[in-house]
Order: structure tokens, then sequence, then C-alpha cells
């Protein structure tokens, strides 16, 4: 048995397939590539399959991670991406598929990319505006949460959580935002949820809001791999 | 992806159902096909992704170099606010072009209660619902499946139907289409050159007329259209088109699976059927074939499930030898082997060992009626005795759980025969709890389905009224009564009478029926298979509106001499062998299925005279 983790972009039409969709759509696809799994030791046996940090559903994801157990010691993993990159769907690429080096669970942030179209502003006020709320030490977003059974929403300070923020525009009306953001099983900040509070905050209803997922990041920042 | 698509798709339930993009969906460049074909499913995504004809028309129409076939689902309510309120037209999965932008637009008609939905997908695209109102040739709406074997109420909105099998006939009808659209030539021309292939059917070509007691006085072809249109017969299933792959949906759709065609036909005759008779005759394909197509599609679409489809699937004369090709190849990749439509006169032994090896999912019979004598009447040709003798096998297997289809309302039902419904159950209980090889530590579990009997044409049924709504109430509220008793291991489920009332209505319609059907979907009819979208009162409305009495339709014995809606439509059964089966019905007679004795029904006619019961 050895680990494999696959690196795969996800856009496009893709973005939109949920998270259980996209683990039976994997499985359909390593069925098709006849890569042999293997297979959990319990009273139900399932193929180990697991995915760091899914993403939302609407995000485009450039190097998302699927992490297999191939049964078949004698199988180089290059042989399974050759495998794998000729029977997937369309909008949902093999990137490469290596060795781990850390576990799934010691993703610490993922960077994002968010395209925001709006036509109440120039682009370069809005990029202003934006930068200020997110530099705010004040910004909070809602996130719900479970007080025994009940569900309360609370809202959470973002103080030195928001990190590397980078605006331009590279034509009017369009603003891109690279941030990098917590992304971990313990703590996560959506960057839908974020993106659309600091909307609202300076009343912005956008034309679209486009985000792409580049990386997952160790806790050094640096590459997760 | 369209701006104004990808600002709402985030806001509806499993927008997977509209962005497309799956595995062996099939793209090609719109400007480089002389032909665009859109496969209209007038129900949800998942509903259509499961009907194998939308496959075999897929694949059929993609291989050809010249047109591209897409699909169109109807959208669920969510997302039709959304597409309405945001102006964004019914669009097609793969390319996302709007429906006007397709040459030919065709519907599937499975079941009477998509009806309203053809319509409010028409309108969501655009197009004008009336064929009347469509002038050009672009935009030619198409229909054929079941439904299509009475058009008739639908005539107003569809301008040709295809009658029969359609693998050979949409090609020939598409070369045509296409060859008058390079011409220049108009809709008018193109449809009277139509109506002259075999299967074609153009209502506008068709005049009807009506006696005083409104029944049919006469249906007059013009311009040249033939006075009877037969349907298409497909002679040899193996050489028939059938895909290699499937596409491979991301959501989770109802028949999650590879099916496989093993015959088409029916030898059976159960006289309350319609599938039984227009799909006749049969024809089988060989186990060689059927057990390439069905690797060829596992391999190619990763399912581990593949279903072995036919209307009576232990009717294969080759199951046993098909099963001992599949089962080599399937139990080393881990696939299963689904055997639906299973018959208790012919569940062997041998039959549960295969299945055994293959998986232990709920096992489905269908006894119809209670009693013998009615069984008897359908002509559903099995005993008591064949039933008991399946469900020792099932429960000596292992199986617990065991469900029983019947029907309420079947002609000549009396009192006694619904009662026979409860007793029959609780023979099979008394029989579990007497068997000493029992499973043990399970709970038994006998759900029976109480659905009603509908009428359908080219059935030896077609002229007997349905059950009122009052009687079919009454009987089903007994059997409500019978079973909601604790400890009878008796579990009833029911289907809502009003909803088949209106099938039995359309079933049976005539071209009368077309403007109930545009006032319905004015006052917001669609969907109406789905309970919470189904609207009763507003179709009742309807009904009224347009002086059309439905119960005319539903509740009214014809006379064997009346003209009927679909008299001009021949699926091969005569008339006079439908006329003979009524009457046998009457008198509790069965007549023997297709290999013990030829009942001359008539259809190996279309065929060439062949027909595959060679008896």
């Amino acid at each position: 048995m050895q680990n494999a983790r696959i690196f795969f972009e996800k856009t496009g039409d893709a973005k939109y397939i949920s998270h259980l969709d996209l683990m039976r759509c994997f499985s359909r696809a390593i069925t098709r590539a006849e890569i042999p799994l293997w297979y959990t030791e319990g009273f139900n046996p399932r193929p180990y399959m697991n995915f760091a940090m899914p993403l939302s559903l609407g995000m485009e994801g450039l190097l998302e991670i699927l992490d297999i157990r191939v049964s078949d010691d004698n199988m180089k993993l290059s042989e399974v991406k050759e495998r794998l990159m000729k029977v997937m769907p369309p909008d949902i690429k093999i990137i490469d598929v290596k060795e781990p080096k850390l576990k799934a669970q010691l993703v610490a942030f993922s960077r994002y990319k968010i395209e925001i179209m709006q036509d109440k502003m120039s682009a370069k006020a809005f990029n202003n505006v934006v930068f200020e709320k997110l530099s705010d030490e004040n910004l909070t977003i809602s996130k719900v949460g479970k007080q025994g059974k009940q569900k309360v929403v609370k809202e959470i300070a973002l103080t030195g959580h928001i990190k590397d923020v980078k605006i331009w525009s590279d034509e009017d009306k369009i603003t891109t935002i690279l941030v990098t953001l917590p992304s971990n099983p313990t703590f996560g900040v959506n960057p839908s949820i974020l993106i659309t509070r600091v909307l609202e905050l300076i009343s912005v209803d956008p034309v679209y809001v486009h985000i792409t997922r580049k990386c997952m990041l160790d806790e050094n920042l640096d590459k997760f791999e | 992806m369209d701006v104004k698509l990808e600002k709402i798709l985030p806001l509806v339930q499993k927008p997977g159902r509209y962005t497309g993009g799956e595995l062996n969906s099939v793209m090609k460049s719109a400007d480089e096909v002389s032909l665009r074909f859109a496969f209209c499913f007038p129900d949800t995504y998942e509903i259509g992704m499961s009907h194998l004809g939308l496959k075999i028309l897929y694949s059929l129409i993609n291989d050809r170099d010249d047109a591209w076939c897409e699909r169109f689902f109807a959208p669920a309510t969510d997302m039709e606010e959304q597409m309405r309120e945001h102006n964004i037209p019914l669009f097609a999965i793969e390319s996302k072009d709007p429906l006007t932008d397709f040459d030919v637009i065709g519907f599937t008609l499975q079941y009477e209660l998509s009806f309203s939905t053809i319509l409010n997908m028409l309108d969501l695209g655009g197009v004008p619902l009336l064929a009347k109102d469509r002038h050009d040739l672009k935009n030619l709406v198409i229909a054929g499946g079941p439904c299509a074997s009475n058009a008739e109420p639908l005539c107003d909105f569809i301008d040709v139907f295809q009658l029969g099998d359609g693998e050979e006939l949409m090609n020939e009808f598409l070369d045509l289409y296409k060859e008058y659209k390079e011409a220049g030539k108009s809709k008018e021309e193109f449809l009277v050159a139509a109506s002259k292939i075999e299967g074609i059917y153009v209502p506008s070509l068709y005049d009807v007329s009506y006696k005083a007691d409104g029944t049919i006085e006469a249906v007059t072809p013009k311009c040249g259209a033939p006075a009877v249109v037969h349907k298409r017969v497909v002679k040899d299933m193996d050489k028939c088109p059938f895909p290699d792959r499937f596409i491979v949906p991301f959501i989770e759709i109802v028949h999650d699976r590879v099916s496989a065609e093993i015959f088409r036909g029916c030898i059976r005759g159960c006289r309350f059927c319609q599938a039984g008779f227009i799909y006749r005759p049969i024809r089988e394909k060989s186990p060689e074939v059927i057990n390439e197509q069905a690797y060829n599609l596992i391999k190619n679409t990763g399912y581990d499930e593949v279903s072995l489809i036919s209307l009576s699937t232990s009717d294969y004369t080759q199951i046993q030898p098909l099963l001992s090709d599949m089962i080599d190849w399937t139990q080393e990749k881990n696939v299963n082997i689904s055997l639906p439509s299973l018959r208790v006169d012919n569940f062997s032994d041998e039959l549960v060992e295969k299945m055994k090896l293959i998986r232990k999912s709920g096992l489905t019979f269908a006894p119809e009626a209670g009693s013998q004598r009615l069984r008897d009447a359908i002509n559903k040709n099995i005993t008591e005795d064949e039933i008991m003798s399946t469900v020792r096998i099932a429960f000596k297997s292992g199986w617990t759980t065991v469900k029983l289809y019947f029907m309420l309302g079947l002609p000549t039902e009396t009192q006694e025969d619904v009662e026979e419904i409860i007793n029959l159950s609780r023979r099979i209980v008394s029989e579990y709890f007497r068997m000493e090889d029992r499973p043990k530590g399970k709970q038994l579990n006998i759900n029976i389905s109480a659905s009603s009997f509908v009428p359908k044409p080219h059935t030896p049924f077609q002229w007997e009224p349905q059950d009122t709504r009052e009687e079919l109430t009454k009987k089903r509220d007994y059997l409500y009564d019978q079973t909601r008793v604790p400890k009878s291991h008796i579990h009833l489920s029911a289907h809502k009478i009003n909803t088949i009332f209106l099938e039995a209505v359309f079933a049976r319609g005539d071209r009368r029926l077309g403007p109930v059907i545009l006032e319905a979907w004015k006052n917001g009819c669609k969907l109406d298979s789905w309970d919470e979208e189904f609207k009763f009162d507003t179709w009742m409305e309807a009904f009224k509106t347009c002086g059309v009495d439905p119960e005319w339709y539903a509740n009214r014995r014809r006379d064997y001499d009346e003209v009927l809606p679909w008299d001009h439509l021949d699926y091969g059964i005569t008339k006079e062998f439908l006329m003979r089966e009524s009457e046998k019905a009457k008198r509790s007679e069965t007549t023997s299925h297709c290999r013990i004795q030829c009942a001359a029904c008539g259809a190996s006619a279309l065929n060439g005279g062949e027909c595959g019961a060679k008896c």
C-alpha cells in the first residue's frame, strides 16, 4: 500500500459540484483508470479517499488535494497520474500525483483570488475602500455555531487573520484581490462570507464575484505538499 | 458561462442539474454543424438523465458529423423563478445556448402528466406554444415516446410526432430536414414531405370532425398524408445502434447505473399494460451483444452497477447463459447486476442462485390483483401457487422484505377482489411464519403498493371506463383500514387518486383537450407528477373554463364501433384482436403467452412478418 496525493484543478462548470458529488466522481474515475485502491479494514470496507479542506460550492480551485491509498506497491505514481488524466471529466484536471509530505490535517491557510465586478464606483475608489475594510481591526463575520442543540450566530473578530492582501485593477470596474485566510479543520474563514460582509458594509451590489483558491499553505505559509 | 447564469446558480438547489460538463457529454462547435437538435425531457435532470431513450438518441444524433444533440430539462421551481426574474431563457446543458437557437426541438412523452411541462419549457425557451404560431422551419417541435401512441391532446403544440422505435426513423427524418433547410424550403413543404416517411405523423395534415354526441365522426387526411400512420419497427436488435458510453452525471440521479436493453416487446399480453402491446413484436438481442455492450458501458463510465432492462427480464430466453457470461467479469470488477421486472412464474431456484451471487436488494413482484379470477380477467397469467412458491424461495434465500404491486379499479373488479389483496398479503405473512427455515432475527415486511388502473389506448381495456374517484377512494380507504393493524407486517402505499384521474383523461383524450392544457398552464400548472406542484383544482377550473367534461373522457365506456382518437395511429395490434381480448376479459378467460400459442395480435406485420416469439 502506498499513499498518493492527487493535485487537481476544479474550474468552470465543475465549481458547482458538491463535495459528495466530487467524491463519487473521483471514485468512478479511479475505477475507469483501473487504479487498485486500498480499502479500509472496518466492518464496512470502503476505499480510502480524503479531500483536504473541501471547497465551498461555486468556488474554483487550481490546486486541490485528494489523498488516496494505492494497494499495488509497484504502480508508479507517474503511472497513476497518466491513467487518471485520461479519464477525467473536462473541468476537473489532474495537475500532479505525488507522495504526500505532510498530513492533510496540517493545512493551515488557503490563498484565494477574488474577482469582483461592480458598477457603483471607479475601480480605484472601490479598491481603496475594500482595502480599508479588510485592514479594519473591527471587521467581523458572522458564523453559525451550535450551543448544545441550539443554533447560534456568533460574530468572529478577524484581527490578524487576514494576511498578504493585494488588490489591483487591470480594467475599470473589475477588481482582483489576493488574500490568505485561515483554513484548517479547527478554524477557517470562508472568503465568500468575508467578501459579502465587506460589500454589505460599503453598500455595493456587485455584478459578479468570482472566487478561486490558488493553493493551500502549511503553518509557515509555504505551499502545502 | 453567462454572467447572469453565474449569478443565479449559487442561489438554487443542486446547481449541478444545470451546469453540464459531465464525462461523456458531447461538445461540438455550433458553427461546424448544420443541424442543432434540442433533446427535451419534460421533467427534472435527475429523472430525465435516468431515461434510456435519451441516451440512445443522444449518441445516435451526435454520431452524425453534421448534427449536435444537446439536452434540456425542466428547471425546478426555484431555478425557474430565478430564470424568469433575470430573463434567462431555457438553455442547453452543453452549450448554454437558448432553445430558440435550435433547428429541431424534440420532446419525449413518457407520461401524460408531463404535458403541461412541455408548454412551460417552450415558454421558458421563448418558443411560441402553438404550432400555428411558429411559421419557420427553424424551431420545429417534434415528439415521440409511448404517449405519442395517442398524441391527440398535444396536436395544437407539436408539429411532428414520431411513432415507434426512433433508431432508424430519427436519422431519416433529420436527413430530410437538412435537405429542406439547405434548399430554403418552407415549414409547410417540409411537413408534407415528412408525412410520407413511415412512422411520421403530422397532426396538422388531418381534420377531425365530431358527432352531436361528442364522439369522433371522422379523421380525414389532407395533402397526401397517409390515412393510417404505422409505427416504425427496428428489425434486428443486434444491429440496432446502442451507445457504448453513457453520460456520467455528477449529481445523483434516479437510476444511477448503466442499463443494457436485452429485448424489446413482450410475450405476455397483460390486458391493462400499454407497453406490453405498443412495443410488439418481441425482438431479442443475443447474449454476446448484450454482454459486450454492458462491458463497454461499465468500462467507459466507472459505474458499479448494470441493470438488464426489458419489460419482463425473466422472459429473456437466454437469461442463464447471459448471466453466466456476465458474472465472470462483473465479480472481478465488483459490479452488481440488477434484474428489474421479474415475474413470479419463472423465478426459479437457479435464477435465485445467480441473484444471490449478485446482490441482496429488495424483491418486487406484481400480482396486480388479489384474486385468481381478476388476475385471469386481466390476463396476468400467474397463479397463487406460483406467488407462494416464489415468496417461499425468496424467504428461504434470506429475503424478508418483499414488495407487491396491486392495482385498484381494474375492469370487472368487485369488493371481493379488493378484499383478496389483503387476504393474499396475509397468506404470505402466514406462509413466512410457517416456514421453519425462514431467516431468523429479521423483521418481515410485506410492502404493498396500490396504484389505480388507467385505461390506455392500444390495449384490450381501451374501451373501459376508469372507476370514478369516489369508487377508487372507497377501495383505497378500505385497504388502509385493513393494513393499519399493529404487527400485521403489511405496509400500504397508495397513489394519489386525483393524478390518476387526470392521467386517464389525457391517456384517451382528443384534440379538444389542447385548450385545456393551455389554460391550466396559464394558471400555473406544470410538473404535475410532483405532488408538491400538482394543482388539481386549477386543472378542474381549466376544464370548466374550456367547457370540457373530464369525466366524459375518464369514466365513460366506449362502444366497439366508436371512432377512437388514436384509430389512425397503427401500432401493429389489430382492433379485432383487442376486441377478442376484451371479451375474454369479461368472461375472466386467459390467453396463453406468445411462446405457447400465437394469439394473432397482428404486430409481426410491421416487422415483415417476423416475430421473436416463434411459437
